[in-house]
């Protein structure tokens, strides 16, 4: 392990290391959704058992591995439940590692402590006790309140249970998310807009939209080989999401991160820490961790991973070093990702590097382009930066 | 054993691709010792990595096998079409060669074209009958075509070189069939110069055959085509590393270092004699190659250039055929005009510059060189469509035609026959060569042939056709430039020349291919197809909306920049022309096949 040490000389002391946000990944499904190419398994309760028999193994190295003699056990700030399905986990099994949690670290009084959940494995019994264990933000994978779209995504509810269970949710949490999903083969952009309307009407908290991406190897990029549909073009797709920008901040959404809207003081605490570049711990398979200047990720393979801790050994699969410009680079990029965007105060802070000199080439194209805006103390996209952030990010790549 | 000559034996391998000449090569060292099986990699000979990767042989590689008190020297020779004058010269080095035939694929056009050469050279043929240890080996069948074709099956060795299988069989063969080599160590030197190749540190290295005389270090040499002097710093043989001996003398394959500081100055056909003893008459067959195709090869980045004028003249010490001058392109920036031996040519030395050199390259559509006639007279040689006059200063335009020999099984006859009429062939003749092959012969415009011609006729005869083709001369034709106009700007280097009865339906397809291979930029795009003034053809390439990671990926960052830089590393290879990137596809377009047609 080559934790807490020192980073590169000429890069400041300033990524602390010493606090996280913690995700623990649960990669189990009731069944795959056709458009998902994350590693999941199918849901069986010995091994989610033996599963979280493991995840608590990898825990307790960790809090040992980071403990620190001076400081003491290492700080939580956020925790998430990733998946996967967590919300398939019974409110006993989730408290059994919040409970370990606040004994070998320190969870933070003020912790943000987030679980995905979907529809259709969701129960007012389940909604209640997860509440009452201590889970304090409920994530909820509605992706649409259109059946044509749902049964296209392959998804296991209808608008009719995700309005139910959101009803239910919101008796019980104040702070919930719904994520939807839009630039759906066939989906029309007044069907989104009733989609969207139908989501203000709720009110949640927080609104994640994500684009559909047909990624390689799942059931939808082989039916759309087979020419069953064909893709949403990117014209609609941006259509779509200026459209979203629009009604959302209308209700008093705040836009503050490309696919993430929030009411005030409600933006995901758990996921800005891999937008602002500070690092966090996952555990379970597949999950990554961002230790600075280290990234390191588990075994996706649900028995390589427990096979690893059975043998006392840690689940990591691998690990790179960033070097400086990659590290750069990478805060620039995902910090961009925020409307806000980067400061350049806190980017010299950390790298003793001026952001607008040592980009200044690149900063000009993109402002001539007019994707991006600078100002004296932060860079930003611009709204037509917002839809082609790709071609700002891969600038600042080394 | 100075002074004799019957312990010496050269020759070659003739073969159809595939048909195993490489793992034969590999067996007759393996067997003779020349190279333990430990040190072998497949296919010793094929020096280059990209010879290995594509299975084929470009340099002319001898060895000296020794074997039962002979020294068996074997040239291994390059197979295709494009190098035919190295294929001549790497023949008249040897006195014989072993004519290999794949047991199940039988006599192939190939093969047919290789044992004239051979005949042509007067060399003795010993036939091998390959890969017999194949399930669908057919030797007697083989026999029967051989026979047909005039050669004496009587003495065909059944060998598999994968199997090791016959191979002492052959070397005996060579010893008691292919006869030794005058014995001339008497007279002045003449050494034929079959292959050349540059050496960082002891420049450039000649492969030859004495023919007569005989050849040390310290002698004199000099070039019969340039009358360029040089003393002689090492001769040596190939086993299949050089190794240095006292001398060379007649009959004898080897090398001779000499000071000689490029391959331009030694190549391949001239004749070696000695400079104090001159001979009367060099060897006969000497040509200067002049190349048949061009392109323009710009850098991507043009600051690159230097280091593109660098490779190409570290390219050129190594192939004397290749040719290139300085051009520019109001489109493309600076670069070089490079003349090719023929497409496969053009495809190897583009891969050894980004390969070798690391270089991104546009390479520009190929060309034939134009024989345009002014109104006032003046004849103008043009390579570069770009640099067209305008039409109404042009008298007339002639272009190269070459004479193209298909061979192909009769089923596939109509089909050939319609795409060389598509291609504005004119026929000219058609003869069976057994009862079920054909040959086709056609006059044909060489700017046609360079495109998808091969490709397409791969496809229409179910890979069953071989194609042949030489230059016959400039005829004229009724030839229009057609430009292309991106967002508005004419580019100079996707200008092609085409006959004007073909240029409309051209201009649609080429106006069609450019719109999937240029990706959307962040504004409409429109791309038309122009004669002089006038527009034939145009679509619109729609502005690029949206382009942006959604996902989290959960904390997954490392994914997210790898996506980011396989984005980046595809825009790296384009070139901004005007406001627009285009990627090094799009200046091939013309040579890409359109699925709709």
């Amino acid at each position: 392990m080559k934790m807490n040490r020192d980073m590169n000389n000429d890069i400041n002391n300033d990524i602390n290391n010493d606090t996280f946000g913690l995700y623990l990944h649960i990669p189990f499904c009731q069944g795959k959704c056709r458009y998902c190419d994350f590693y999941s398994v199918n849901f069986e309760r010995e091994i989610v058992e033996e599963y979280i028999h493991f995840l608590k193994e990898e825990l307790r190295i960790y809090s040992s591995l980071l403990n620190n003699e001076k400081k003491g056990k290492p700080v939580m700030q956020t925790v998430y439940f990733g998946g996967g399905t967590p919300g398939l986990l019974t409110a006993r099994q989730v408290a059994g590692i919040l409970e370990l949690l606040s004994r070998d670290f320190t969870l933070s009084p003020s912790a943000e402590i987030s679980l995905e959940v979907n529809p259709s494995s969701l129960t007012e019994d389940k909604i209640r006790d997860y509440r009452r264990i201590g889970i304090n933000r409920l994530s909820i994978g509605v992706q649409s309140f259109n059946d044509r779209e749902l049964s296209f995504l392959g998804r296991r509810h209808d608008s009719r249970e995700a309005l139910e269970k959101i009803e239910l949710a919101s008796q019980y949490f104040d702070n919930y998310s719904i994520d939807l999903i839009y630039a759906i083969p066939g989906q029309t952009l007044a069907e989104w807009e009733k989609t969207l309307k139908q989501a203000v009407q709720l009110s949640p908290y927080h609104i994640s939209l994500y684009s559909l991406q047909i990624e390689k190897g799942t059931p939808l990029a082989a039916a759309l080989a087979a020419g069953e549909f064909k893709k949403t073009d990117d014209a609609l797709d941006a259509d779509m999401y200026l459209l979203a920008r629009q009604v959302l901040t209308a209700n008093g959404y705040e836009h503050y991160e490309i696919s993430n809207f929030a009411r005030k003081g409600y933006q995901s605490r758990h996921n800005r820490i891999y937008w602002e570049f500070t690092p966090y711990l996952g555990v379970g398979a597949g999950a990554h961790s961002f230790i600075a200047p280290e990234r390191f990720w588990n075994h996706a393979d649900l028995f390589l991973y427990m096979e690893k801790l059975k043998a006392g050994k840690l689940p990591v699969e691998e690990r790179i070093e960033s070097s400086k410009e990659e590290m750069m680079a990478e805060m620039v990029f995902m910090g961009l990702r925020l409307l806000e965007g980067v400061s350049l105060t806190e980017f010299y802070d950390l790298f003793n590097v001026k952001l607008n000199e040592y980009y200044a080439r690149e900063i000009e194209k993109l402002k001539l382009q007019g994707l991006i805006s600078v100002g004296d103390e932060r860079i930003r996209l611009t709204e037509k930066g917002l839809l082609l952030g790709n071609l700002v990010f891969m600038e600042f790549l080394p | 054993m100075k002074g004799t000559t019957d312990h010496i034996r050269n020759f070659c391998i003739i073969a159809h691709i595939d048909h195993g000449k490489s793992t034969l090569a590999d067996r007759l060292l393996e067997y003779t010792g020349a190279l333990s099986e430990r040190e072998m990699k497949d296919q010793v000979l094929d020096k280059m990595d990209l010879e290995r990767e594509r299975g084929i042989t470009i340099k002319a590689q001898p060895v000296r096998l020794e074997y039962k008190g002979y020294e068996l020297n074997l040239i291994d020779t390059p197979g295709h079409v494009d190098f035919a004058y190295e294929v001549s010269r790497s023949l008249a080095a040897c006195e014989g060669a072993l004519l290999v035939v794949d047991a199940s694929q039988g006599v192939e056009a190939q093969t047919l074209a290789n044992i004239y050469l051979a005949l042509e050279h007067d060399l003795e043929i010993i036939p091998v009958i390959n890969k017999i240890d194949l399930p669908s080996a057919n030797p007697d069948w083989v026999k029967e075509q051989l026979m047909d074709i005039g050669i004496d099956p009587d003495g065909a060795i059944l060998a598999s070189a994968k199997e090791g299988i016959g191979i002492e069989d052959i070397l005996d063969a060579v010893i008691k069939y292919i006869p030794a080599p005058d014995n001339t160590i008497e007279k002045p030197l003449r050494a034929l110069v079959f292959d050349s190749f540059y050496d960082s540190y002891q420049g450039v290295i000649a492969y030859v055959r004495i023919v007569d005389g005989q050849v040390k270090a310290g002698d004199e040499i000099k070039l019969m085509s340039t009358n360029k002097v040089y003393q002689v710093d090492e001769v040596g043989v190939f086993k299949p590393d050089m190794v240095k001996t006292d001398r060379l003398s007649s009959g004898d394959v080897g090398y001779i270092i000499a000071g000689i500081k490029e391959v331009k100055n030694c190549r391949v056909g001239d004749t070696i004699t000695s400079a104090a003893n001159p001979a009367a008459e060099p060897l006969p067959g000497y040509k200067q190659i002049k190349p048949m195709v061009y392109s323009g090869l710009y850098p991507t980045d043009n600051a690159d250039y230097g280091l593109l004028n660098d490779a190409l003249e570290k390219l050129q010490l190594n192939d004397a055929s290749l040719t290139y001058e300085p051009e520019t392109s109001e489109a493309l920036g600076f670069g070089y005009r490079v003349g090719f031996l023929g497409l496969l040519h053009m495809e190897i030395i583009q891969e050894r510059l980004e390969r070798e050199y690391g270089l991104d390259l546009v390479v520009t559509a190929p060309s034939v060189e134009y024989l345009v006639t002014l109104k006032n007279g003046e004849v103008l040689e043009i390579e570069n469509p770009a640099d067209f006059p305008e039409p109404i200063n042009i008298e007339k335009i002639e272009e190269p035609y070459v004479k193209a020999e298909i061979f192909l099984p009769d089923e596939f006859v109509g089909q050939a026959m319609e795409l060389c009429q598509q291609n504005r062939g004119e026929f000219k003749d058609m003869q069976y060569i057994d009862e079920s092959r054909v040959k086709l012969v056609y006059e044909i415009p060489l700017s046609e042939l360079i495109t998808d011609f091969f490709d397409n006729l791969k496809s229409r005869t179910r890979g069953y056709a071989t194609l042949d083709y030489e230059f016959i001369g400039f005829k004229e034709s009724k030839l229009v430039k057609l430009d292309i106009l991106i967002n508005g700007e004419p580019v100079d280097a996707l200008s092609i020349i085409v006959h004007a009865d073909f240029a409309e339906a051209k201009g649609r397809s080429l106006v069609r291919r450019l719109k999937n291979l240029i990706p959307q930029q962040m504004f409409e795009v429109p791309v038309q197809a122009a004669i002089g003034n006038k527009i034939i053809a145009r679509v619109n390439i729609k502005a690029l909306r949206k382009n942006v990671l959604a996902k989290c990926y959960g904390g997954d960052v490392t994914r997210k920049r790898k996506l980011l830089e396989k984005q980046k590393e595809g825009k790296k290879r384009m070139k901004m022309v005007g406001k627009v990137e285009i990627p090094q596809e799009a200046f091939m377009a013309v040579l890409q096949r359109d699925e709709d047609e």
